[in-house]
């Protein structure tokens, strides 16, 4: 099993392992949100033949009733949530190991060699995966503590509406970190798995690779997160009225969600194929 | 006293003539005769003239001028009362720091200190006695409290006769806790002057010390105030504006408001001035710099706003109002009302992000102007008059303009403000009797659930059972006949019984009074096969138990569904604790709901409105699907 040559890293070439990808993520986002929707279920605003429509209605009536009505509940079953979605990310973070070696390799993949591949960059992946939330917390801490620090002095400077403005800069500023740290760290993984190298060097030529051309790289993963954000913001708002209808109009909902989930899988691994075809070479 | 002052005193007592003679002669619909006062027409039994400096560096105003009072009651008066509320924020022992638990509205505590002191107070009809000595030093029984003081005149006032106090004052600003005081450079001088309390027509004096919850019950009268301060500030204030000449560095402006129990001052130098005439009204807007989308707003709203409630609740009869929207660090003087003058407030960005939050408190802020402004009831005693109907007209003002998206509106989700009031409600239920004093409140979050949630939710369940247009006729009827009066509730029950009839006015009456509360469900739901089908026309008899539970009754639908997938809608009254409905057909009952159409907003718990044979699915299909494909993308950002 040799690395790909660069042109045979398409996300064409592993159909049945991005079909995984897709059910594992339908499964883990449903899993994540059962005890959110478990204790919507057992609201009785959501009896009778209309079942949850009503949630969806104009006005908001069942919708303020149940969510003001029932938070206690909910926020003890967001809870539930928000560590379902911390353990699927670990599982995520090990699923990217066999993702990246299988998009990074050519021809069938002999079950063996395939996991004894993955075996060697399991734990350099994790690594980089655990130093990148490790950044990834600091720079929201950073952020949480300049945006505290500066709020006065800010206001001083500039006013009501200038500190606002100043802080929303300083938002953004923290979230083009993230977005930058995310890009590093997705080529970082890259070479690790196209060059074989250990985290620390795989983060020095990933850094590399983003310093040679960051704006370019910085289009590629942006222009793909914009197209998936606009997908899901424009099935989200385009069917919810779709969800006050009847059975065959929640299905149709149901589709077109999972078309958007698609298709922002599908940009994320065509990603993830630029990030190894960048660092498959010298 | 200025020819334009005299004036208004003289067409007061002109017009108080004139009324007792109609009412005493001549018999016409009080809503009729009423609707026609204008506020030159109202009867001016205190009123103020005051020339005031405001000394920005020593955040204090200095004052002199007159008060002419005129008995109005039928019995001699040998003490006057004042309300000096300024002293609130003389110290934290004061009744407004003292009370509850949360002493004031924006959970702010005292900072630097204020209070109202009395330089000069002679009586001029009395020979000119100074009556300073006579001034107690505290309120009655409350040594830490100065804010209701008594003055003992050493001979009596007659019924009708006149007397002028001539006084000087120094109102030292607090740091802004409320209503008054400072921040930065922003001023907000409400409450600030010495203040008669109301006497009424039995010669009852309505005086009460400063709480935090309410403040208002007055005598309506003409406002002549003269207002210098630094020239490069601007300055808000209610009335007819004439600028003067001043000295250097100063602006001085005269304005005079007439028929109004109040005048309330703002002055700042950040603040922008916007004019602007809507239903024959001029409108002064200030806002700081940067505000310009909440002004748009404010104006809009408004636009709606005026000629509203003028169809509802009867003309706006002032020339001018005024709209001030504190600057962020003045946050805490933001929503307020004054007569003809109103204070918005919220962040530049309010109007943003589809939430109705400037629309809401000017509509909240307006609707004042004839709740407690115009129809002056005793905000101390009787908050549902005041705030609970000013609630209930933002509420209606609010869906008619902006429908189910009233208080947001995404486009693709809207929340209506009758839906969060009516949560609002429901938390607040059983929570006591609509009809108490604002102190009875343990703080001002329970007085909030009552006043502005409970009490507009009764009035929308009120007008979904009977008819919202019987409704407004009602309250139509309420506002015009009571305009420029100091009302109690039995005018609204009397004006709801005369439009909705004798059940409206027993729930009212009750929720008033009593714990007014309402809760149905469906208990029960079962069916029976019938032994003859074709004897019977019918091969099931099916039953449901629908159950009231509280104080308040209303008629209800109930719908019900078949397991053929009909439906039928039958009527219960209400009156029964509880009752069991029957129908005959050749289905089996499967799902019951008590008033499918959301009539009773006031039911505590609709959770329990609605029974079905089979249980929901375990998972709700429509919501499952939405939030799992937001946390699929989700993973997808994270992961592989």
């Amino acid at each position: 099993m040799k690395l790909a040559a660069r042109a045979q890293m398409q996300i064409a070439s592993r159909p049945g392992w991005i079909g995984i990808l897709f059910l594992t993520k339908l499964a883990l986002g449903w899993l994540i949100a059962s005890p959110l929707l478990l204790r919507v279920g057992q609201s009785p605003l959501v009896q009778g033949p209309r079942g949850d429509a009503a949630l969806f209605n104009p006005g908001g009536l069942m919708l303020v009733e149940l969510v003001w009505g029932d938070r206690s509940a909910l926020l003890g079953a967001a809870k539930t949530t928000a560590l379902l979605f911390g353990a699927a990310w670990l599982m995520l973070a090990l699923m990217a190991v066999p993702t990246l070696v299988a998009f990074s390799r050519r021809g069938a993949l002999s079950s063996l060699r395939f996991v004894h591949q993955c075996a060697l960059r399991v734990g350099p992946l994790l690594a980089l995966s655990v130093a990148s939330l490790g950044a990834a917390l600091s720079i929201g801490l950073l952020y949480r503590f300049f945006q505290r620090g500066l709020a006065g002095t800010l206001y001083t400077l500039f006013g009501e509406r200038g500190s606002d403005l100043a802080q929303i800069l300083l938002l953004l500023f923290g979230l083009l970190c993230l977005a930058g740290l995310g890009l590093w760290m997705d080529l970082s993984r890259a070479t690790v798995v196209t060059r074989e190298l250990g985290p620390r060097a795989a983060l020095r030529v990933g850094w590399a690779r983003l310093g040679r051309r960051p704006l370019g790289l910085a289009l590629a993963a942006g222009g793909r997160l914009a197209i998936a954000l606009g997908a899901l913001a424009a099935v989200q708002i385009g069917s919810f009225h779709l969800l006050r209808g009847g059975t065959g109009s929640w299905l149709l909902a149901f589709g077109l969600n999972q078309l958007a989930a698609l298709i922002a899988l599908l940009l994320r691994l065509d990603w993830l194929c630029i990030t190894l075809r960048e660092t498959s070479t010298n | 006293m200025s020819a334009s002052f005299a004036r208004g005193c003289f067409r007061a007592q002109q017009a108080r003539l004139w009324l007792l003679l109609m009412l005493g002669t001549v018999s016409v619909p009080a809503a009729a005769a009423s609707a026609e006062l204008r506020p030159e027409d109202v009867e001016a039994t205190s009123s103020y003239r005051i020339e005031a400096n405001l000394d920005a560096p020593g955040h204090r105003v200095l004052a002199t001028g007159t008060i002419v009072w005129h008995n109005p009651s039928s019995r001699p008066v040998t003490a006057l009362w004042l309300h000096a509320y300024l002293n609130a924020f003389a110290s934290d022992r004061t009744l407004f720091f003292r009370s509850g638990q949360a002493p004031s509205r924006s959970h702010q505590t005292l900072g630097q200190p204020g209070g109202l002191t009395l330089t000069r107070l002679v009586a001029r009809e009395l020979g000119h006695l100074d009556l300073l000595p006579r001034l107690a030093s505290h309120s009655p029984g409350d040594p830490d409290d100065a804010t209701d003081l008594s003055v003992a005149l050493p001979e009596a006032i007659a019924p009708g006769e006149t007397l002028t106090l001539e006084v000087s004052f120094l109102a030292q600003l607090p740091a802004l806790v409320e209503r008054s005081g400072w921040a930065e450079s922003f001023f907000a001088v409400a409450q600030w002057f010495p203040k008669l309390a109301r006497l009424d027509a039995q010669g009852h004096w309505h005086h009460f010390a400063f709480h935090p919850f309410a403040e208002f019950d007055a005598d309506f009268g003409t406002y002549d105030v003269t207002i210098d301060v630094p020239s490069d500030f601007a300055l808000a204030a209610p009335g007819e504006r004439t600028v003067l000449s001043a000295a250097p560095g100063r602006r001085r402006e005269r304005y005079l408001a007439v028929g109004v129990h109040d005048f309330a001052w703002f002055a700042g130098p950040q603040l922008l001035e916007r004019q602007a005439e809507v239903d024959n009204v001029s409108l002064r807007l200030f806002a700081p710099p940067g505000h310009e989308q909440n002004v748009e707003d404010t104006l809009r709203a408004l636009r709606f706003g005026l000629p509203h409630y003028r169809a509802l609740y009867g003309p706006y009869p002032y020339p001018t109002l005024t709209v001030v929207h504190p600057p962020d660090c003045a946050f805490a003087a933001g929503g307020m009302e004054y007569p003809e003058l109103m204070t918005t407030g919220g962040p530049w960005y309010s109007g943003l992000f589809g939430v109705r939050a400037i629309e809401s408190v000017v509509l909240h802020e307006l609707a004042h102007q004839w709740f407690q402004g115009m129809i002056a009831s005793n905000e101390v005693l009787h908050p549902l008059l005041d705030e609970g109907l000013a609630s209930y007209a933002e509420a209606e003002a609010l869906a008619a303009r902006y429908g189910s998206g009233s208080a947001l509106d995404w486009g693709f989700l809207t929340l209506s403000e009758a839906s969060l009031r009516r949560r609002w409600a429901a938390d607040y239920a059983r929570s006591g009797s609509l009809d108490r004093p604002a102190s009875s409140f343990s703080d001002f979050r329970s007085l909030s659930g009552v006043i502005y949630g409970r009490m507009p939710t009764l009035l929308e369940t009120f007008g979904r059972v009977w008819g919202k247009h019987r409704l407004e006729k009602a309250l139509s009827d309420y506002a015009r006949s009571t305009r420029f009066t100091h009302p109690g509730p039995e005018s609204l029950v009397a004006a709801i019984e005369r439009h909705l009839g004798t059940e409206a006015a027993v729930a009212l009456r009750t929720a008033m009074h009593e714990d007014g509360w309402v809760d149905y469900a469906v208990t029960r739901l079962w069916s029976r096969s019938l032994h003859n089908p074709q004897v019977e026309r019918a091969r099931y008899l099916n039953r449901v138990e629908v159950r009231r539970q509280g104080t308040l009754r209303f008629p209800v639908d109930v719908d019900l569904v078949y397991e053929d997938g009909t439906r039928t809608r039958v009527r219960y009254d209400g009156q029964e604790r509880s009752r069991i409905l029957e129908t005959r057909g050749w289905s089996k009952i499967v799902f019951a709901r008590v008033d499918p159409d959301h009539a009773i907003t006031l039911d505590d718990d609709l959770g329990n409105n609605q029974r079905a044979v089979r249980p929901a699915p375990l998972v709700p299909p429509r919501a499952s699907q939405t939030i799992t494909s937001l946390v699929q993308f989700l993973l997808t950002l994270l992961g592989p």
